[in-house]
């Protein structure tokens, strides 16, 4: 197991280099550069900025002198744009917590409740407990956040004035959470749905299986049986929607924090594209990489835990 | 087991915590009473917004209170490095923490051109108009108690100037007066330019409090005291910034709160990228007195329903007001409508050799009479415009702006229509085609998503019933900004990047003479979007912005209008709109009715009255 | 495993021990013996799905309420006289108007006007006669007495003998029509989109998870490679590159999407390769390719078509939130994402230009995911025979 761990952990490494490989040579090959936009620079002078930058030179030798740069002094290299002279990664530094918090915290919200929800639907299958949890899961789903997160707005801070309209970026933890309700269930809505749907259809399928026979059978309760067997194997499909869905809130929450005013994240990928701010865009690009390729390295090894019968590595016979 | 547990347990926690999810609502009411009982906590800003309902009929009998304005922008600043500010985003926080040499201040309620950091009008020194000394106030300062003196202005003209740093900085060495040598210096080390020394430039220090400064030619003391008010002439402090720049010229001078110095109204005391800034009165202003708030919170907001709703219920003391909720303020005694900066143009990418109709002057003439202006008037805030020259322009010492006179002129073609006359362009149309041996046109525009695409979206459907259907296809690229930029400034080596192509152009300064905003269009813009050949306008250009007095100014703009007619590249369609409504309490430095682009609201000398 | 009871011949009852050979007779000498006919159909597994489907009330709705929106996706955009590209500015945001509705008070196109000055209630240029339904909430702003009126928005911008259905938007163009057109285009992204997806996700996920091993770790850390990377990033890039159309939005769309059906297919291979029946038909030489797709893949189905149903509504959603962030379609052309993040921008003012976009969404998103777990039990080879 820990050898197979090291070798994962390598893997990711090394998948994430790649990433940033690609991620360079995409970006570099792009249309626009960063003075495109500056009418007022003579095309002398652009030259010499774009100098400043290696941007004259071919894309490997730009590559070769970027990975130079962080090998030797740890320089990740500067925003020219959209924070002209800082550290990208300083930038990054600034916004990552507050999307993480977000986001981590739809996530902590949304898991358990939405197996907590699925496994009450599968266990009533067809019954009134299924029938309402499958309508507001079918409302969760078929609403675009940010038409839910306005909506939100509108009613809880607008019309009741329960919680603050805007994250409140400077206040104590209290006040942030707080404030950070709506952003958090608007974000945490359609994941929370995702789940229950997809463990609905996994355990009603479980349930039918013959171990779930034997084990009632064995004289466990519907719910022990539930638990103690069904569960574990959802769990496996399970994985794979939460892999995804992870990295796809923390896609959304660009929605979300466009209209809560969340300093996040999210804008700046869009931001530093459009804007050709190589260093941050590569920057924002390879977090958010590096959120999904460890998620799934953890999603991996927790595999072999969740389901027995799945043995790591793909060995034939399992 | 120990797995079952850990779910059962971390299940529970969850329940918990939506358990306080549903508390918090009511748990909340006492909470708002504890923070409006407590004025002084330095939260309470933030915090006394959001129970606006039940607090408000209390909020009057607190005299004493502090007065807190909440403010919004829709973008967030890039830098506050003025000399290397590219964005009028930087703008709004910059006006509020960096003073001037000279700057429109508040008298009884219009603003006027008048000392700020200098000590009394520039004074000619010889009496030919072309030697000024200014005088530095004895208490000037930055907030940390920095004396600002001649120093200060030499190192901030001298770095601006640098000719390794390539800053955004032209319009020091030439704006409204033209400084000594000021421009060889910051171009010498341009391909072809021969050295020039500092000290053969036109900026000299007098003694520790006096700068003089030496023109080409005789000027007034008017154009001194504007060309010492524009963001690229505001004092830097030297310590810091030597301390923050490092040898390539890369700086981080004003990146964060902490790596600027105030010196203006206010200070910036928090400043969290995309969110807020937190700005407080700045005791060691040299006209502290005139600033009567104390905190301003700016808070960055991007989504429109977002700031309406915050307005709405009162978080907010300002609403710009969108396309979508003027019908809902339409009748409010507090909207102020005034022109902004911006006047747009549709640009013709002449040089396109996939699509050689744009090249045909009668096609860009019937393009020109084909814009219902006043139509698109009801797609967005805009003012129809014929000029490409702002709306708000004007440099008239009795403040009569560019465009009376142009109107009165009869300058513009077409200009009781706004231009717009369908036979006339059915009639250039037809010509074009003729001549270009086309039984069809088609024409794409290149926009971004909100910015003028609805407008492209309306001449796509109106062209055609013009100019026949069948006879024009309209299509419409929609890109992002980069994209944008990349394909139309890239035209010299790759002239089929783009057709058509809406400009917003908003010049920093047409205070002096109009024709600024007609720079782009000419040759003497250094990077510009399209070929617009054209050496009449080039030339009536640097005549205008060289021309002595207001009136000469102006009619040789008129001129160099009539001059861009003629080959029409650029076909005038609006000019921004803005409207906005303040909250009852918001009391204005100067009347709406005296509003002039170049002044701005003066929005630091503002007040609140309950 | 037997029921029946196994009777040894001492049990056998008396009369019957007694029984003699000569007893017994030929019934069939000479006949040619055979089975006889049977008499049930034989069903194959496609019928024996859509017998269980049929059994399906919710699926069968679900099923019924795609083909309306297929229907209206296709003749929609010709019901009335407006068409989709049609603009007029004067008519710009009406509220939806519908006839015979409108006489029970809903959808009459009536709006609230907030804040209108009270003494200029009587002019009769800005409210024509008979516009104005009912007055409201008296207000004061700065010393002007204001109120809100409720007014028939039809007459108040003189258009009495017009029907916008589901209002106009912001260039008053009619959204009934721009919605079915829209729900056509967003249909045919989707639904391209998807299928593309599955193809190749089903012979990608196939492959890594029958083979397993070296090739598996390859192809399953390409797609890890190609998941890390973030969907705004890849899709901005496509437009960017090649504009914004339907074609290049349908590559962006897949360029990533058929990862998750990928890994779908491939954790059911994982599931079910060790699995007895597999390792039976391996040995009587079953070859690879029909283990892969008779034996193993029918049991992915489920999942696939489950995944299906959700991505084509996903697909609008993507589709929806790149044009929320400035990547829509070209205009003219509609979708029902363009339209929902327009509709998003004024929300707080027009909300009916969400509203209809919504609930088309909501509907379909519905109907897939019914259809979907209909046609997943259905197609659930384990439950074949049942009823």
């Amino acid at each position: 197991m820990g050898k197979y761990i090291l070798k994962r952990l390598g893997m990711m490494l090394l998948t994430l280099f790649f990433i940033m490989t690609i991620g360079f040579c995409m970006m570099r090959a792009m249309p626009g550069g960063p003075y495109d936009d500056d009418p007022e620079l003579t095309p002398e002078q652009i030259e010499m900025l774009e100098a400043k930058l290696n941007l004259d030179k071919s894309i490997p030798e730009q590559y070769f002198l970027f990975l130079k740069g962080i090998i030797l002094d740890g320089n990740w290299g500067v925003s020219v744009k959209l924070r002209p002279g800082l550290d990208a990664l300083t930038v990054l530094k600034e916004r990552i917590p507050h999307s993480m918090l977000l986001n981590i915290a739809s996530l902590v919200i949304s898991i358990p409740l939405g197996i907590l929800s699925g496994t009450l639907a599968a266990m009533f299958k067809n019954k009134w407990p299924d029938y309402i949890i499958s309508v507001m899961v079918i409302i969760c789903i078929s609403v675009p956040s940010f038409v839910f997160a306005t909506g939100l707005q509108y009613f809880l801070s607008g019309k009741l004035a329960w919680f603050p309209a805007i994250y409140d970026v400077k206040g104590a933890l209290g006040a942030k959470l707080y404030s950070m309700v709506l952003p958090i269930l608007a974000l945490a809505f359609s994941p929370i749905a995702t789940i229950t749907r997809y463990l609905r259809g996994e355990l009603i399928e479980t349930l039918s299986s013959e171990y779930m026979l034997l084990a009632r059978t064995k004289g466990l309760k519907k719910s022990q049986a539930v638990v103690r067997h069904a569960f574990r194997n959802s769990m496996v499909p399970l994985a794979n929607i939460i892999i995804p869905m992870f990295t796809n809130i923390m896609g959304g929450s660009l929605v979300v924090e466009t209209i809560f005013a969340v300093p996040g994240i999210g804008g700046i990928i869009k931001d530093s594209i459009n804007a050709s701010d190589y260093s941050l865009a590569l920057g924002a690009m390879l977090f958010y990489s590096f959120i999904s390729v460890a998620t799934i390295f953890v999603v991996d090894i927790s595999y072999g835990i969740i389901d027995p019968r799945i043995r790591l590595g793909g060995k034939k016979n399992g | 087991m120990k797995r079952m547990l850990a779910l059962i347990l971390a299940l529970t926690m969850v329940m918990a915590l939506v358990a306080c999810g549903g508390d918090k609502p009511t748990g909340s009411t006492p909470d708002k009473s504890a923070t409006t009982s407590t004025p002084t906590e330095p939260s309470k800003p933030a915090d006394s917004s959001k129970p606006t309902e039940p607090s408000k009929p209390a909020e009057p009998e607190k005299p004493a209170e502090p007065k807190v304005v909440n403010e919004y922008q829709k973008n967030e600043s890039f830098s506050l490095f003025p000399q290397g500010s590219k964005s009028a985003y930087d703008d709004y926080i910059l006006d509020r923490i960096i003073a001037n040499l000279y700057n429109y201040l508040p008298v009884d309620g219009k603003a006027v051109m008048g000392p700020e950091l200098a000590d009394g009008e520039p004074v000619d020194v010889n009496g030919d108009g072309k030697t000024w000394n200014i005088k530095i106030k004895k208490d000037a300062q930055w907030q940390n108690g920095d004396p600002i003196n001649a120093d200060t202005f030499l190192f901030t003209l001298k770095t601006a100037l640098d000719p390794k740093l390539v800053l955004n900085t032209t319009t020091v060495a030439k704006n409204n007066i033209e400084i000594v040598n000021a421009a060889a210096y910051y171009q010498q080390a341009q391909e072809g330019k021969s050295p020039v020394a500092w000290e053969d430039v036109g900026i000299k220090k007098v003694d520790e409090n006096t700068i003089q400064i030496q023109t080409v030619a005789a000027v007034k003391a008017a154009d001194v005291m504007k060309h010492f008010a524009t963001k690229q002439t505001m004092p830097l402090h030297e310590g810091l910034f030597t301390k923050l720049t490092a040898a390539d010229g890369t700086t981080t001078y004003g990146s964060s709160a902490d790596t600027v110095l105030a010196c203006g109204a206010y200070t910036l005391e928090e400043w969290v990228n995309e969110s807020l800034h937190v700005y407080q009165k700045n005791p060691t202003y040299v006209l502290a007195d005139l600033v009567n708030i104390d905190t301003v919170n700016e808070h960055i907001l991007k989504d429109d329903n977002t700031i309406l709703q915050m307005f709405e219920s009162g978080q907010l003391d300002r609403y710009g007001v969108s396309t979508a909720s003027k019908e809902k303020f339409i009748d409010d005694p507090r909207l102020i409508a005034y022109p902004s900066r911006t006047s747009s143009t549709l640009e013709v990418n002449t040089a396109n050799t996939e699509n050689p109709i744009l090249g045909n002057y009668n096609f860009r003439m019937a393009m020109y009479y084909a814009i219902d202006r006043q139509a698109l008037t009801k797609v967005a805030n805009y003012i129809p415009n014929l000029s490409v020259i702002t709306t708000g322009a004007g440099g008239m010492e009795d403040g009569t702006l560019y465009q009376t006179v142009a109107y009165a002129n009869n300058t513009y073609l077409a200009q009781d229509t706004y231009g717009y006359d369908p036979k006339l362009a059915k009639e250039y149309f037809d010509k074009a085609l003729t001549e270009m041996n086309q039984t069809s046109a088609e024409v794409t525009f290149l926009v971004t998503e909100g910015g003028y695409s609805k407008s492209a979206e309306y001449l796509q459907e109106a062209w055609p019933k013009i100019f026949g259907e069948g006879k024009i296809k309209v299509n419409i690229d929609i890109q992002t900004t980069g994209v944008i930029s990349e394909r139309r400034s890239s035209w010299p080596t790759n002239p089929n990047g783009y057709e058509l192509a809406f400009s917003g152009f908003a010049p920093s300064t047409t205070d002096h003479t109009p024709a600024y905003g007609a720079r782009y269009y000419t040759s003497h813009y250094p990077q510009r979007n399209a070929p617009h050949e054209n050496a009449e306008a080039d030339e009536l250009y640097t005549k205008a912005i060289n021309a002595a007095t207001p009136e000469e100014r102006y009619e040789l703009t008129m001129q160099l209008e009539k001059a861009l007619q003629k080959t029409m590249t650029a076909i005038p369609v609006v000019n921004g709109s803005s409207l906005v409504v303040y909250a009852d309490h918001y009391v204005m430095a100067i009347d709406p009715e005296t509003y002039t682009t170049g002044s701005g609201w003066l929005k630091n000398y503002a007040d609140i009255v309950k | 495993m037997a029921k029946e009871k196994f009777v040894t011949p001492d049990a056998l009852p008396e009369e019957v021990a007694k029984l003699t050979p000569d007893a017994f007779a030929f019934t069939s000498v000479g006949e040619k013996l055979m089975d006889e006919e049977m008499q049930t159909v034989s069903r194959g597994f496609f019928r024996d799905a859509l017998f269980r489907l049929r059994k399906n009330k919710a699926a069968v709705a679900a099923f019924f309420l795609l083909c309306f929106i297929v229907f209206m996706a296709i003749f929609g955009p010709g019901m009335n006289e407006h068409t989709f590209t049609a603009q007029n500015l004067d008519h710009a945001n009406m509220p939806p108007r519908i006839p015979v509705l409108e006489d029970l008070g809903i959808f009459n196109g009536s709006r609230v006007l907030p804040s209108r000055r009270l003494d200029r209630l009587d002019d009769t240029e800005r409210y024509p006669e008979g516009c104005i339904l009912r007055t409201f909430n008296e207000h004061e702003i700065r010393k002007v007495k204001m109120v809100d009126v409720e007014v028939n928005y039809y007459k108040y911008v003189g258009a009495d003998d017009t029907y916008y259905w589901f209002g106009t938007d912001d260039l008053g163009r009619d959204i009934w029509t721009r919605l079915w057109r829209g729900a056509r285009v967003s249909l045919i992204i989707a639904v391209v989109a998807v299928l593309t997806d599955v193809v190749i996700g089903v012979v990608y996920g196939a492959i890594a998870g029958y083979y397993g091993g070296t090739l598996d770790m390859i192809m399953m850390r390409f797609c890890e490679l190609l998941n890390a990377f973030p969907n705004v990033i890849v899709c901005t890039m496509f437009i960017m590159v090649f504009g914004s159309g339907m074609t290049s939005m349908i590559l962006a769309l897949t360029v990533r999407g058929w990862v998750g059906c990928a890994r779908i297919v491939r954790a059911q291979f994982l599931r079910f390769r060790g699995r007895e029946y597999v390792m039976a038909a391996q040995t009587m030489g079953v070859p690879d390719r029909a283990l892969i797709f008779r034996h193993i893949l029918p049991n992915s189905v489920g999942p696939i078509i489950t995944r299906t149903m959700v991505a084509i509504p996903g697909a609008i959603f993507t589709e929806s939130f790149l044009a929320y962030i400035g990547l829509g379609l070209a205009p003219p052309e509609p979708s029902i994402g363009t339209m929902l993040s327009a509709g998003q921008k004024v929300l707080m003012e027009f909300p009916h230009q969400t509203l209809f976009p919504a609930i088309v969404i909501s509907v379909l998103m519905i109907a897939f995911n019914l259809f979907g777990n209909g046609l997943r039990d259905a197609l659930d080879p384990t439950q074949r025979g049942q009823e």
